[in-house]
């Protein structure tokens, strides 16, 4: 399976889908590129789907940690979606899902989001 | 403890090599028809060990070496992975969780191939490197052949 990303605004959300084997390799350009869409004002909350993903380790969840902690200055809201079991031991583990929310795919989310205020169109 | 395969490689410190060195190990076991929880699980202990090799082993020499070595026996896996680089100053520090000298990096390293083998093993010393063996026992290695 090939290893990307791809980023997706959909109002003041950034959706990032992975793919793959996220590992030492492509955290660094995964980092910078989610920085340089978070710097945006307009972005509130980040969505991180993990449906496509079948590989993870420490250096991904710091990647993903580290991204929580800038949204979390502006009180943004970060969602971890669709992630497999093995991905989901992991972030258990770690703790990410103690301070980011978890939903089952992106529509559901983008839809609270709206409901709430908290997202637009 | 009967041996049944064995590889051994070396490779620079590249992050390109974390992903080659669990394909390897993952390879070598599939013999034993491991389940998938015990692949996924030998995947992130074996990634862990040799991304901390790449990270902080060589922080001048990206060609400094690593050593992979994977011997699949009849009780399971061992693996030995190996560097010559500038060692773990405090060890017993290194080994809590949570700890990281790297901003961005969470401190799960030895907590995750801990949790993730059946065995874990760290020898370190400033200047000299850092040896790290980890064991998993696997389901079903008995039925294979002996060589």
């Amino acid at each position: 399976m090939q290893n990307y990303y791809h980023l997706e605004q959909f109002g003041d959300s950034l959706i990032v889908r992975l793919h793959g084997e996220l590992d030492l390799q492509w955290t660094d350009q995964l980092r910078e590129s989610l920085e340089d869409e978070l710097q945006k004002p307009a972005i509130k909350n980040l969505l991180i789907n993990l449906s496509e993903l079948s590989y993870l380790d420490s250096s991904g969840l710091g990647v993903l940690l580290g991204r929580y902690k800038s949204l979390a200055e502006r009180k943004g809201r970060v969602f971890l979606i669709g992630a497999k079991p093995h991905i989901r031991r992991l972030l258990e583990l770690s703790g990410l899902f103690r301070i980011m929310e978890e939903a089952a795919d992106e529509k559901s989310v983008l839809a609270a989001l709206k409901e709430a205020g908290n997202g637009s169109d | 403890m009967d041996l049944i395969n064995k590889v051994k490689i070396e490779f620079p410190a590249r992050p390109q090599n974390v992903a080659l060195a669990r394909s390897l190990v993952v390879a070598l076991v599939a013999e034993a028809d491991p389940t998938l929880s015990e692949l996924d699980e030998l995947k992130v202990a074996v990634s862990e060990a040799v991304t901390n090799a790449v990270i902080h082993a060589y922080p001048e020499n990206p060609q400094g070496l690593i050593e992979l070595t994977a011997c699949l026996e009849n009780s399971g896996v061992t693996i030995l992975i190996r560097d010559w680089g500038q060692g773990i100053a405090d060890l017993p520090k290194a080994l809590e969780a949570d700890y990281s000298t790297q901003k961005e990096r969470m401190g799960l390293g030895f907590s995750l191939m801990q949790a993730f083998s059946t065995e874990m093993e760290v020898k370190s010393e400033p200047g000299q490197g850092t040896w790290v063996k980890l064991h998993r026992d696997l389901a079903k290695p008995e039925n294979l052949p002996e060589i």
